[in-house]
């Protein structure tokens, strides 16, 4: 049997005065490279339980553009010639086969093919198609690295989302970006490692903060949600009579007070508080300067297109994304709102498209140009795709497409992905993927690859038993990595 | 038979041991019971051989459902029959003559029978469950031609000097299968005995079939999941680890070459280590599905970087290079920061000193760097002049510059000069087109990253990058 890489132990006495002071030069050297395999199980607040992967790292951190409710692939980039030919015909039995539908067209009589909604064209050195909705991602697709035959059991989008982040279907275990935080820690003192932007409020589709939850991993490496507006963190500054140094001399009181409690309980989530005490205030002066926004040239708010103008916009958090990721943040969600088209989607996807083409083009771009893209990886993708067939009655004008799970589109760029590459294959329908399926554990896989995690190593005992993000499954896909 | 008499013809190896037991205390009593002091003793001898006889008529009885199960048949399992019966029998006829006056001679003599017969039908009952050469494997060298067991091969000294069967597969094959397929046990027909035996298989087909996995009926067995019938070794037997098991599957490919030397039959680099390991060449290490051993970094060094403010970590477990970086934003490093950095020599792999507030004279403290694979300083005053530093970092493959406004065209011949440079990084620093034609007509090799923002403004202007 493998032996885990780390173990959740209780932080010494010692490593907990030393983080409350906050002063690093008093930091022991175990302490500093933490790590089991550095002779350590302690966990201070800069070094995860791993110090560095058992692998050399590709990527140094992530940004994920999670488009939430599902981006219709066959839209966008599944470029499918007999779904043009075959529109308005049923979809064959055949290629349905018995697979599951969702309640929402489980019950229709008829399955028939709506073609994609805009043309597609090919574009660069690598040829990629890409849908006419996204002229910009098409102009970058030879950054991109397209993985066609994504996969995930769900239908729904709860469940969907919750897998996608966290690798398991019901709320409880730690999404992605809080075990990458757990197991190597920050590369920035003043941010939380895991940030989550949303670009406005999710209508209709599910969303909670189980999927950015810590789990059972201590909860400092939950994902911080940064508010759709122009003050992302409220409350952030002091309140009227208290000024920096009051606050200074409270958390030092309150620390004393902790550590004494700690002593009897041992608790490792008094420590965990303390540590969030600790960050909050740091964060009174980094997330004020991180979002604001005036230092940028013209030239690259142009890149990202008018709305970056706009706090709250998907623009804007593409944006504060690369200035994070500047800054070191480790691990970034950003959700794109409003691509539930069961209804409409003629008219709704143009709209969507637009929202976020430019953004997540030019953040790839703007990486690119600063050298960070080398070790930052973008991912852009949803929790599954849509039918190629109609949700409600062909000819009506507000026709949809229902949740699609057996096969659809991410793309990747930057660390340490091939780039103008693509991967896996679907059917004519893309319905089905009949080469080199990725399913969502094997995705996961991947991303800890990618940052120098062995994702079969990387537990942590709860209940009784260990635990890992993919469960027991996951397959690192070496063919997209460069 | 039904399954439920060769379900009670298992409890033959537990009921086995009772006869046994009492049938020694019996003669050791009757032994005793002959000295004036023990005399009371004797009233117990026709309990005890009466206790004795229905246990072994029970044994025995159990012995022949067992037997019934098959696969006992070879010339061990014969003789445990037919010793353990006759057992039985004296032991039923010892009890007879305990129960009246007779001669104490005769009773003595019943009872050394007795023992001696226990022995003998102990020694094939023990070649049937544990192989005839259980005895023998750890036995002293000295004893063994005694024994008549073959003299121990000497241990291989290098894997290419290796016999592929003898050495690796037969010792292995012996250690998971040898208790149920040896010469005296053949479970299924199937002897492992010889290689001869070995390649022929049993009731199922050839075990081998050298050069072809996928008709080899033991590879099959042994690499069927855990709760498949046909399983092999069977349940609670260990089965062979992932590493024996790609061993077989080598040697099987090779054509189960035998009476050959490794050497000659030809490794590659999957398999050497895991020979060698079987072997017992070159320490336990090459068993370990660990990439490699964890090595950590100097943590005094490390220390000293942490407390002049960088974040510090190794490149990865098995690496101890540094990666370091500043605090960002805004960290402005003070001479103290730079004389630590100067003193870690070769040991940072990766160094980020974006946004430093470094001019030129600061980057003198990183001309020691010998170890300096990539290097960001974006957005610092460096100019040409500093660049010269950079010359002297011989591994120097990747360089940030971006941001430095006063690198320009002049800066490009320093630039041309670094000699592992792959990737230079030139967005808003003074660099023209020129200078970069320049450089990338001095240096095919290295790639310069300018703006990125051009096909995005492309598309914005309406005219799509279409191929």
């Amino acid at each position: 049997m493998k032996k885990p890489d780390c173990c959740n132990v209780d932080e010494s006495r010692r490593s907990f005065l030393l983080r409350s002071i906050g002063g690093l030069g008093a930091l022991s050297l175990l302490d500093l490279m933490g790590g089991r395999a550095l002779g350590a199980g302690t966990e201070t607040m800069n070094v995860g339980v791993l110090g560095s992967g058992p692998l050399q790292a590709r990527a140094k951190r992530v940004i994920c553009l999670h488009m939430l409710g599902a981006i219709s692939h066959v839209d966008t980039f599944d470029y499918k010639p007999m779904l043009v030919k075959m529109h308005g015909q049923d979809l064959p039995e055949s290629v349905r086969n018995t697979q599951r539908l969702s309640t929402m067209s489980g019950g229709q009589s008829a399955f028939p093919i709506v073609g994609p909604l805009r043309p597609f064209r090919q574009y660069g050195e690598s040829g990629a198609w890409v849908s006419d909705f996204l002229p910009y991602t098409g102009a970058i697709a030879d950054d991109l690295c397209f993985v066609k035959s994504v996969h995930t059991e769900h239908v729904n989008h709860d469940p969907a989302s919750k897998f996608l982040h966290t690798g398991f279907q019901l709320a409880g275990r730690p999404s992605a970006g809080a075990w990458v935080s757990y197991a190597l820690g920050a590369d920035n003192r003043d941010l939380p490692n895991f940030i989550v932007m949303n670009s406005g409020i999710s209508v209709g589709v599910p969303q909670d903060s189980a999927i950015w939850s810590s789990g059972f991993l201590p909860s400092h490496h939950q994902g911080v949600e940064f508010r759709a507006a122009a003050d992302p963190v409220l409350y952030v500054n002091n309140p009227q009579g208290i000024d920096r140094p009051d606050r200074r001399a409270m958390l030092d009181t309150l620390g004393e007070l902790a550590l004494l409690q700690h002593e009897q309980s041992h608790d490792p989530e008094i420590l965990s508080r303390m540590s969030q005490y600790e960050m909050a205030y740091r964060m009174q002066a980094s997330v004020p300067e991180v979002a604001d926004i005036r230092d940028e040239p013209e030239s690259v708010l142009a890149m990202y297109g008018p709305d970056v103008k706009k706090p709250g916009t998907f623009a804007r958090n593409c944006l504060i994304a690369r200035r994070l990721a500047e800054r070191g943040v480790k691990y970034q969600v950003l959700f794109g709102m409003g691509w539930d088209h069961h209804l409409a989607i003629k008219q709704a996807l143009p709209v969507r498209c637009q929202e976020i083409d430019q953004p997540s083009a030019a953040l790839v771009m703007d990486l690119k140009q600063r050298g960070l893209l080398d070790d930052t990886l973008v991912m852009f993708g949803s929790e599954f795709g849509r039918t190629p067939f109609a949700q409600g009655q062909i000819d009506n004008p507000l026709v949809g497409r229902d949740h699609h799970g057996g096969c659809f589109t991410w793309w990747f760029a930057g660390g340490g992905v091939k780039a103008g590459h693509s991967h896996g294959e679907t059917d004519d329908f893309s319905y089905n993927v009949v080469k080199d399926g990725v399913h969502i554990h094997d995705l996961n896989a991947t991303l800890m690859a990618l940052l120098g995690i062995d994702h079969e190593r990387l537990t942590y005992r709860f209940q009784g038993r260990d635990y890992r993000l993919t469960d027991v499954h996951g397959k690192v896909v070496k063919e997209i990595i460069a | 038979m039904s399954d439920f008499l060769f379900f009670l013809g298992r409890f033959h190896v537990l009921a086995l041991h009772l006869p046994i037991g009492i049938v020694i205390v019996a003669v050791v009593l009757d032994f005793v019971a002959r000295r004036e002091r023990y005399r009371a003793l004797a009233q117990a001898s026709p309990f005890l051989w009466g206790a004795a006889a229905v246990s072994a008529v029970v044994t025995v009885a159990l012995g022949y459902l067992h037997f019934a199960e098959g696969g006992f048949a070879g010339p061990s399992g014969n003789a445990h029959r037919l010793l353990g019966t006759i057992t039985a029998a004296v032991i039923l006829f010892g009890w007879w003559l305990a129960t009246r006056p007779a001669a104490p001679w005769l009773k003595l003599v019943i009872g050394v029978l007795a023992l001696g017969l226990v022995s003998a039908t102990g020694h094939y009952g023990g070649n049937l469950t544990h192989g005839s050469t259980f005895m023998l494997e750890y036995a002293p060298g000295f004893l063994r031609p005694l024994l008549g067991a073959e003299t121990k091969r000497p241990r291989p000294t290098s894997v290419a000097a290796a016999d592929p069967y003898l050495d690796v597969v037969q010792p292995l094959l012996y250690q998971r299968c040898g208790s149920c397929h040896n010469g005296d046990k053949r479970e299924g027909s199937f002897s492992m005995a010889s290689y001869e035996s070995t390649l022929a298989g049993g009731d199922t087909g050839r075990a081998i079939v050298p050069g072809d996995v996928e008709r080899s009926e033991l590879y099959f067995r042994i690499t069927r999941p855990a709760d498949d019938e046909n399983v092999m070794p069977a349940e609670g037997k260990t089965p062979p680890t992932k590493d024996q098991i790609a061993i077989l599957k080598w040697w099987i490919e090779k054509g189960a070459p035998h009476g050959k030397t490794i050497g000659e039959v030809g490794t590659d680099a999957a398999i050497e280590p895991l020979l060698a390991a079987q072997l017992g060449i070159g320490g336990a290490a090459a068993a370990e599905t660990k990439p490699s051993a964890a090595v950590a970094a100097d943590q005094e060094l490390v220390g000293k970087l942490f407390a002049a403010g960088f974040l510090v970590r190794q490149v990865s477990q098995s690496d101890p290079r540094l990666v370091v970086r500043v605090n960002s934003p805004g960290t402005e490093l003070d001479e103290g920061a730079l004389a630590v950095l100067a003193a870690a020599g070769a040991q940072i792999a990766d160094l980020n000193l974006q946004n430093a507030a470094l001019d030129d004279d600061d980057l003198t403290a990183l001309g020691d760097l010998a170890g300096l694979s990539e290097l960001r300083l974006s957005r610092n005053q460096i100019t040409d002049r500093g660049l010269a530093t950079l010359v002297r970092l011989p591994k120097l493959a990747s360089l940030n510059l971006y941001g430095n406004a006063g690198v320009t065209d002049a800066g490009i011949d320093a630039l041309g000069r670094i000699a592992a440079l792959r990737q230079v990084y030139l967005w808003q620093t003074g660099v023209t087109a020129a200078g970069v034609a320049k450089l990338r007509a001095a240096r095919p090799d290295v790639a310069v990253q300018l703006d990125a923002a051009g096909g995005i403004a492309a598309v914005a202007a309406g005219s799509p990058a279409k191929k």
